[in-house]
């Protein structure tokens, strides 16, 4: 009788311990396929939202092409934008993991996107596809009132400025010569001067003796001020201080910013290096290149020594002729007074050019265009094949 | 004698017992089990009309998303078909994103019109296409913002069993295929 009752408890518990265990196993199973369904229904949503984050990376690059807005943080934190993933997208520069120098190296944008627990990502590269602005197919951009000046072409017809101030002369090819009442098509924009400005090597106004920049070289190797910059890209701030370029020669970009009253660029050669402007200005300015070349021999220094090549060569001797010609993009957000100026690229002036008796020469180059911080929108491409799903 | 006796009367008495307890247990260790399978039979279920909702969503909205952000040549100011285009039945003519707005299916069909097999249930699709701000994604506009957001729903009868979105923006259109802003 003990047997048979010890038997009955041992068969009762094991077969109630087997069903509790069949029941417990077929719960579990059963959570985890629910559970695995909704985390691929999630891992699909998720996906979803990281091919949206690379659109709106997208439409956010394409609407700041040069990058003002995203540089300097080299990610676009668009989370606040659609509430309940959190979305980001890193730009890596392909070229010197540096976003902030060359705008136009190619790019790598990583978009990753997380709903619950599951998190997609993708990346893609792109490269810059510049087009210059509008007002790079024009030598002469001016957004104010011009003041009587004479302007003459380059085939010697010369304009009068009441003329072409009705008349909205347009460059072409045959006659590259360009000056149009163009106001509004095209103001340069305060973040394209600042990006300049945080390229340079400030030269403070106070170092150079009498504000007087007088037969100096300006250049990637050599700053008589300073440092030198590695782009020869320098920056006087005038601190409303009058200050005079004279019978010098940049190789590089000449930014001059607080202009004090009269501040003029005389008998220089200022040569922009390819992919840069050649001279900046935020303030009113008188140019005067004159029309008398610029010798070594007479000023007795050497211009084109190792680092700033002219026409391609470098010496140490002074001998050496340099015409007196601004080579390049010139942005002046403020007045011009050309008394006698001659430019080789584009002239932009969002202001007044003003002076009764002055001559303007610029010969439309745009082949030294297009330059970062002056292109439109339509910048970026998808490099076919970088486009990768990624995985952790 | 006695104590012999009283003894066998209390182990028949715990014998009773035992056996009661044993059938509750059982009984309840049954009940349980048949639950737990009804549930796997109903989660079964479940798991079906999620897999199948979200294959025919993103099937979908991949179809949809896959096309031009816009209609070449045409300035967009209302979002839905152009002239000589229809998504009524076949979608052949679609051929830019808000072409599929205000899409509903009354059965979900393939892109050339083809009924989908889906195992007897009425399946429904549901498309909406529209304009939103880029600074607040949760915000709806009545003009171009280059932006645009899908949303596809899909309806088991009259419920709605899976809501997929995704962003198409111009931006991409011109980086990727090179479309003029």
């Amino acid at each position: 009788m003990r047997h048979h009752r010890g038997f009955v408890m041992v068969f009762v518990l094991s077969v109630v311990m087997l069903i509790t265990l069949l029941a417990i196993g077929a719960v579990a199973v059963n959570r985890t396929r629910i559970r695995s369904v909704g985390i691929s229904n999630t891992g699909v949503e998720a996906g979803l939202a990281a091919q949206s984050v690379l659109e709106m990376t997208q439409h956010l690059m394409r609407a700041d092409p040069n990058g003002f807005a995203w540089r300097d943080k080299a990610t676009f934190d668009v989370s606040g934008i659609r509430g309940k993933d959190a979305w980001t997208a890193q730009i890596v520069d392909l070229v010197d993991n540096n976003l902030l120098t060359g705008v136009h190296d190619n790019v790598r944008v990583i978009a990753q996107a997380t709903r619950g627990p599951a998190t997609a990502g993708f990346q893609v590269d792109l490269q810059a596809d510049p087009v210059p602005i509008a007002a790079a197919s024009h030598a002469l951009v001016v957004t104010g009132v011009r003041a009587p000046l004479v302007v003459r072409s380059v085939q010697g017809t010369e304009y009068n400025a009441a003329n072409y101030h009705e008349a909205d002369v347009t460059w072409t090819e045959s006659a590259p010569f360009v000056v149009g009442g163009m106001s509004g098509l095209y103001v340069p924009s305060t973040e394209a001067i600042d990006y300049w400005i945080a390229q340079g090597t400030r030269i403070d106004i106070d170092v150079i003796p009498s504000s007087r920049v007088e037969k100096q070289l300006l250049s990637p190797a050599v700053n008589p001020y300073g440092t030198a910059n590695a782009r020869g890209i320098y920056v006087i701030d005038c601190e409303n201080k009058t200050l005079r370029v004279h019978e010098s020669r940049v190789y590089g970009t000449l930014i001059i910013i607080n202009p004090g009253l009269a501040t003029t660029l005389e008998a220089n050669s200022i040569e922009a290096i390819p992919g840069q402007p050649a001279l900046l200005v935020r303030g009113n300015i008188t140019v005067n290149t004159g029309d008398n070349d610029l010798k070594e021999s007479t000023i007795n220094r050497n211009f084109n020594p190792a680092g700033a090549p002219f026409l391609g060569l470098t010496n140490s001797d002074e001998s050496d002729i340099y015409p007196v010609v601004i080579n390049g993009l010139v942005v002046i957000v403020g007045n011009l007074s050309p008394t006698f100026m001659h430019v080789q690229g584009c002239v932009i002036v969002d202001g007044n050019i003003s002076g009764l008796a002055g001559y303007l020469r610029v010969v439309s180059s745009p082949q030294a265009l297009p330059i970062p911080g002056f292109t439109d929108a339509r910048v970026w491409r998808v490099i076919p094949g970088t486009f990768r799903q990624l995985t952790r | 004698m006695k104590q012999c006796r009283s003894f066998a009367r209390s182990c028949a008495g715990v014998s009773l017992a035992e056996a009661a307890l044993a059938i509750v247990v059982v009984a309840v260790a049954i009940g349980a089990g048949l639950r737990a399978a009804t549930q796997a039979a109903a989660a079964r279920v479940a798991i079906t009309e999620q897999t199948t909702a979200r294959i025919l969503g993103q099937s979908l909205l991949d179809e949809v998303a896959a096309l031009q952000y816009e209609e070449p040549l045409v300035a967009t100011t209302v979002l839905g078909v152009e002239a000589g285009e229809t998504v009524a039945t076949a979608r052949t003519t679609a051929d830019d994103i808000d072409d599929y707005n205000a899409l509903t299916e009354s059965v979900a069909r393939d892109r050339d019109g083809s009924a989908l097999q889906t195992g007897g249930r009425v399946w429904r699709r549901r498309v909406s296409v529209r304009w939103v701000r880029a600074a607040d994604l949760t915000t709806v506009s009545m003009t171009e913002t280059g932006v645009k957001l899908i949303t596809v729903d899909v309806f088991n009868n009259r419920r709605v069993v899976c809501t997929l979105e995704a962003l198409r923006t111009r931006g991409w259109d011109v980086a990727a295929r090179g479309a003029e802003p």
